[in-house]
């Protein structure tokens, strides 16, 4: 008889662990509040090393040494491009984390949300979160999870895209307010084009 | 007054003396302006204890009449709550128009929730029936708002402290009510002589200390903030939009050259 006590004290303890975290400040406000000199500086450090993690990921020099004999060297080297290759998923999450994060100020500055939009968005970053640790856990125990990486990529594009359809609603609703508010008001309030 | 406990009639009347206060401050501050729903909520409450004192000591505390009367009061308190935290957070939200959009959907889901679970609660036939609706209302309740508040949270919307408290208020309280409704049915069944007054006891001190925080959250007017036109949303945007979109375009072709043309390879 004392489990439903145990079941909806743990149900009330949660809840208020979360209303606690809920309440807490976030750590700054989205309104007109955007770090935009750090986002600029993340897309360059990931666009300036993309040759170099494209390099890490060819077979050519591996099979060059291999032919070679240089059996030691193509271990070390391997080893080293695999650390090259986790620091480009490292910041492949920095860049899902951003564009997330702008996502969700777009959609606080935002007139309308789309309920399915932020729902599939949860899911995105749940789902590419689960993704990176598991990429991350394969390339430590030496596995090729070339697919994951594909399939993480993919979910940054289409990530992209989402944002970019959203950015050019919002740009076209800004214009079309800025051109009610220019117009001139006849006697009724009613603006005469 | 038989059947009630000292100690628990001086808990009752510092509640009613503490309601008292918030509706002093809420007409002194004039913050009724601005929470016109919470205002009847408080006033209401006050009323109900006004009407139970009479009916407690006409009809005593376990009789049938005051039952009724208390379960009565209770269903229109349960609602006024359910319309204050919205009002609260209506207002809190009111420069965010799709942050509410998303809100109000999530109150609204909850709703129906309430309802279906207090029809087939009511078409069970079950002697714990009225308190298992009660437990679930709560549940839901806090559920809702909770989560309405992490919501929030993700957005990172800042919003006046005074609605965080008055919403957050009402979800302690009902967490409180949780635990009270749990207890009743266990205390009850396992025989406990003193069953209703520690029911009692644990909603009241869970009711006394929420409505200590709303005075200190009333104790100054309520800002009701003017609505943001939608230039301001447009000027943010448009100093915004263009680096977000180039930032887009330089990740994608980058992905694009990355992972069209070859594998990755140990």
């Amino acid at each position: 008889m004392t489990t439903p006590l145990i079941v909806f004290s743990s149900v009330a303890v949660l809840l208020l662990a979360a209303l606690i975290w809920a309440l807490r400040a976030p750590s700054r406000s989205s309104r007109g509040n955007f770090d935009l000199s750090s986002l600029e500086q993340s897309g360059r450090r990931h666009a300036t090393y993309l040759s170099l993690v494209r390099r890490a990921t060819s077979s050519d020099d591996l099979a060059f040494l291999s032919k070679r004999g240089y059996t030691k060297l193509r271990s070390r080297l391997q080893g080293e491009r695999r650390k090259v290759v986790l620091l480009y998923l490292e910041q492949l999450r920095c860049d899902f984390l951003r564009l997330t994060r702008m996502a969700r100020a777009v959609a606080a500055l935002s007139r309308s949300v789309g309920f399915s939009q932020e729902f599939e968005r949860v899911q995105l970053s749940f789902e590419f979160l689960v993704r990176y640790y598991a990429i991350r856990l394969a390339f430590g125990w030496g596995f090729v999870p070339i697919a994951q990486l594909s399939q993480i990529s993919q979910m940054v594009s289409q990530l992209s895209i989402q944002m970019e359809t959203a950015m050019r609603e919002f740009g076209e609703r800004a214009a079309m307010a800025a051109r009610e508010e220019s117009l001139p008001l006849d006697g009724n309030g009613a603006g005469v084009a | 007054m038989a059947g009630l406990s000292t100690s628990l009639k001086l808990i009752w009347l510092a509640s009613g003396l503490l309601q008292l206060a918030i509706l002093v401050l809420v007409v002194v501050r004039r913050n009724y302006r601005a929470l016109p729903t919470f205002t009847w909520y408080i006033g209401l409450n006050v009323a109900q204890a006004l009407i139970m004192l009479g009916v407690y000591s006409h009809f005593g505390f376990t009789s049938a009449t005051s039952f009724r009367t208390y379960w009565a009061g209770e269903v229109v308190i349960m609602i006024l709550q359910t319309l204050a935290s919205t009002e609260a957070l209506h207002h809190a939200l009111q420069n965010y128009p799709g942050i509410w959009e998303l809100t109000w959907r999530v109150i609204l889901l909850a709703i129906l929730v309430v309802i279906v679970h207090a029809w087939r609660t009511a078409n069970r036939n079950d002697a714990w029936g009225l308190l298992t609706a009660h437990r679930g209302y709560y549940v839901i309740f806090a559920v809702a708002f909770v989560l309405c508040l992490l919501l929030i949270r993700r957005y990172s919307v800042s919003i006046d402290p005074v609605y965080k408290m008055l919403v957050g208020g009402f979800c302690f309280y009902s967490c409180g009510w949780i635990v009270a409704d749990t207890l009743l049915k266990l205390q009850y069944l396992q025989k406990f002589p003193r069953y209703a007054e520690v029911w009692n006891y644990s909603q009241m001190w869970v009711f006394l200390t929420v409505l200590t925080i709303w005075i200190i959250a009333l104790r100054n007017p309520v800002r009701v903030q003017p609505q943001a036109s939608s230039h301001g949303a447009g000027a943010d945007y448009e100093l915004i939009g263009p680096q977000i979109n180039a930032q887009l375009r330089a990740m994608n072709d980058s992905l694009r050259k990355f992972f069209g043309k070859r594998g990755l390879e140990p």
